[in-house]
């Protein structure tokens, strides 16, 4: 079953190619909502709803760039209006005096995916959608800013502080394991 | 390490990462929530199949009333059809010459035959006037005659309906009429002698139904003209029976004059549609529901605060209907209108407050108990607790579909009505809690998109004729929005509904 076949028969809502489209990317969607979500309970909510999106959606679908890439963007913007906006307000002053950990120039080979995903999860709140924001959805200050309702200036301090900080949290699991 | 570094890193770790899951699970969960999306999705198909059809069928009905078949097509299948019930009459044509003849000279016929038999045609000119016409010929015919033929002259000028309108009924007796001993046009009437005596009411009854129809006061010539042809080459003798209920029928005591044959240009049937336009204004409570749109949704866990935090006020409606009103108290009404619905919100909250105020930032005490104040800036915080209290509104642009049916008694009316509004904008403005129970505004919100949706209308009314063309009414009237979030597509995971009762007053206006 091509992609191409699941996109055409959830558009017609047959309940066959739904399900091959639940079981061939909700593994990866899944872990686009567990990025931005505090645990797998609320990743797994941000799934369901972002999924239910994605079908209500798909009728009006047109196929001009990476459908993995489209359901991913729904993903995002499901958990983002699931989670608390007010981080910004708390968090501020966070990590004021801290100081830049030393980080093992190799993470991927010493650190899994999913332990790097424990650690992000980790994050604060904001930091944490910031970082995934930017480092992993690639978005520009200028655009977090607009979705997020915040300053540029914000979200490139807060994205500097949330690196800081998960590096040292990284830095720190390897001290233990040492 | 440096920045660029790591980010490539964790990108690479987790960019294609698929993380275990129970994809069965998953789906169990989800296709009970689509099913219910989908039969969701299809109602609001089937509402809006049902809108237009409705709405097809109100510009139908109205068209339709408002134009009626021309006369001179009802009455040439009126007159078809009795000329087949007469059929034995019409063949008399050939030898009613003779007949005609004879009973003109017996009886002085009311329509009087001066012409002669010619080849089988008979002469019918009640005023001397050519009209000449071929028994065999479809009566029908007979309204196409072009004026010049058929325009009777003088005094008789007058179509021969409205004489024979005037007319005395017939003597039993074998006596002709006064209309007829005056000279006047009268229609055929038992004689004596008649071939057959014997009342026929149908026919009678069918002829009325012709008849009256041609003697309508808007009634055009050729109509009029087919009237006479009828009287004169269809019409049998009746018994007096017969008459009496063909006179009764066709109430014509009460007939008014038509216009003069020829003067007239060619018209419909007089209409028994009025054309309404009707302003309305309309005020009330309104009731709001919120629902969870999909009750498993663990999203919505917000519902029970907004529920507590929203409170539906009063509402607006204003509107102008434009439609037709049938005589028999029908009528159809659309147009556009404008809806408000005020809601207060209310929210007890608190925010924290930090600021960096002078203090005192470190006390030093000595071994002898001399202490040392360090001043400088010290963060204060503070907590603070109150209640957020602003309205709200929704603004709806309507676009009614409304029936009615209205009992006239005198002056006053009283009536009923129903319908469906199609909502076909809507705005929001004002605060509400988002999912996570900050305060957003409505309007930077995408949960109330505008989009079409359906509401129905019920009115109960009370009116009175102010003049013959006004009428105010009033009435209390309900109209349920089942959701003002229409937008299958939007975040919004509720549905909220509203009931407005309220108290309507139009002002119709006849014309």
């Amino acid at each position: 079953m091509t992609e191409h076949d699941i996109i055409r028969g959830c558009k017609q809502g047959t309940s066959l190619y739904q399900r091959a489209l639940v079981e061939r990317y909700s593994p990866m969607l899944f872990t686009v909502a567990r990025r931005y979500g505090r645990d797998r309970h609320a990743a797994e909510d941000i799934l369901q709803d972002a999924l239910l999106k994605v079908f209500r959606a798909l009728p009006k679908y047109e196929p001009t760039g990476s459908f993995e890439a489209w359901m991913r963007r729904i993903v995002v913007t499901t958990a983002l209006q699931s989670l608390d906006k007010s981080w910004h307000k708390r968090e501020a002053g966070d990590l004021d005096y801290a100081e830049e950990p030393v980080v093992p120039p190799d993470i991927d080979a010493r650190l899994g995916a999913e332990e790097l995903l424990q650690l992000i999860a980790k994050l604060p709140e904001g930091f944490r959608q910031i970082f995934n924001l930017h480092i992993i959805e690639q978005y520009p200050h200028t655009e977090i800013a607009v979705m997020l309702g915040i300053t540029e200036s914000t979200s490139r301090s807060q994205l500097t502080r949330a690196r800081r900080l998960l590096q040292s949290m990284i830095a720190e699991r390897e001290k233990i394991r040492i | 390490m440096n920045e660029q570094n790591f980010d490539n890193q964790i990108r690479d770790s987790l960019g294609d990462y698929h993380s275990k899951l129970d994809t069965g699970a998953l789906w169990k969960e989800l296709e009970p929530q689509i099913a219910a999306d989908k039969k969701r999705r299809r109602g609001i198909f089937w509402w809006w199949s049902g809108a237009g059809v409705l709405l097809a069928l109100g510009i139908w009905a109205w068209v339709a009333l408002q134009n009626p078949q021309p006369i001179s097509s009802v009455s040439e299948v009126g007159v078809e059809n009795q000329a087949a019930n007469l059929s034995s009459e019409t063949k008399t044509s050939g030898a009613g010459t003779k007949t005609a003849s004879e009973e003109k000279t017996a009886t002085t016929s009311p329509f009087e035959q001066t012409g002669e038999a010619t080849n089988g045609a008979v002469v019918v000119n009640p005023t001397q006037a050519p009209v000449v016409e071929t028994p065999e010929q479809p009566v029908s015919k007979v309204s196409r005659l072009p004026k010049s033929v058929s325009k009777p002259a003088g005094k008789r000028n007058l179509p021969q309906a409205a004489a024979f309108g005037k007319s005395t009924p017939p003597a039993s007796d074998g006596q002709a009429p006064i209309a007829a001993k005056a000279n006047a046009p009268v229609p055929a009437s038992p004689t004596t002698g008649t071939a057959n005596p014997q009342p026929d009411v149908k026919a009678a009854q069918e002829a009325a139904m012709v008849t009256k129809e041609a003697m309508n006061p808007a009634a055009q010539e050729g109509v009029l003209q087919t009237t006479g042809a009828i009287a004169g080459s269809v019409i049998a003798p009746l018994s007096p029976l017969a008459w009496l209920e063909l006179k009764s029928l066709l109430n014509l005591d009460q007939m008014p004059p038509v216009l003069p044959v020829g003067t007239s240009k060619p018209s419909k049937k007089t209409a028994k549609t009025d054309l309404l336009i009707r302003p309305n204004f309309e005020m009330g409570n309104a009731f709001k529901t919120l629902e969870d749109f999909a009750s498993d949704s663990l999203t919505n866990y917000h519902l029970p605060v907004r529920r507590e935090s929203e409170e539906a006020l009063e509402y607006l409606h204003g509107n102008l209907l434009l439609g037709a009103r049938h005589h028999t108290g029908w009528y159809a009404l659309t147009g556009l209108g404008y809806t408000s619905i005020t809601e207060r919100f209310s929210f007890n909250t608190e925010r924290t407050e930090i600021d960096s105020v002078g203090g005192i930032t470190e006390i030093y005490i000595n071994a002898e108990g001399d202490s040392t104040f360090t001043q400088g800036m010290v963060e204060r915080t503070r907590y603070i607790t109150y209640r957020k209290r602003t309205h709200s509104s929704y603004t709806l642009l309507d676009v009614p579909l409304i029936a009615g049916y209205e009992w006239e008694k005198g002056r006053w009316s009283f009536g009923a009505e129903a319908g469906i509004f199609l909502n076909i904008s809507l705005k929001a403005k004002g605060d509400v809690l988002d999912v996570e129970n900050n305060f957003t505004r409505l309007e930077d919100t995408d949960w109330f998109k505008p989009s079409i949706g359906l509401s129905y209308y019920g009115s109960l009314r009370i009116g009175y004729a102010i003049d013959d063309k006004t009428r105010i009414s009033l009435g209390p009237t309900y109209r349920y929005v089942p959701n003002v979030a229409g937008d299958p597509n939007s975040t919004y995971d509720f549905e909220q509904k509203y009931g407005l009762l309220g108290l309507n007053l139009g002002i119709a206006f006849k014309f």
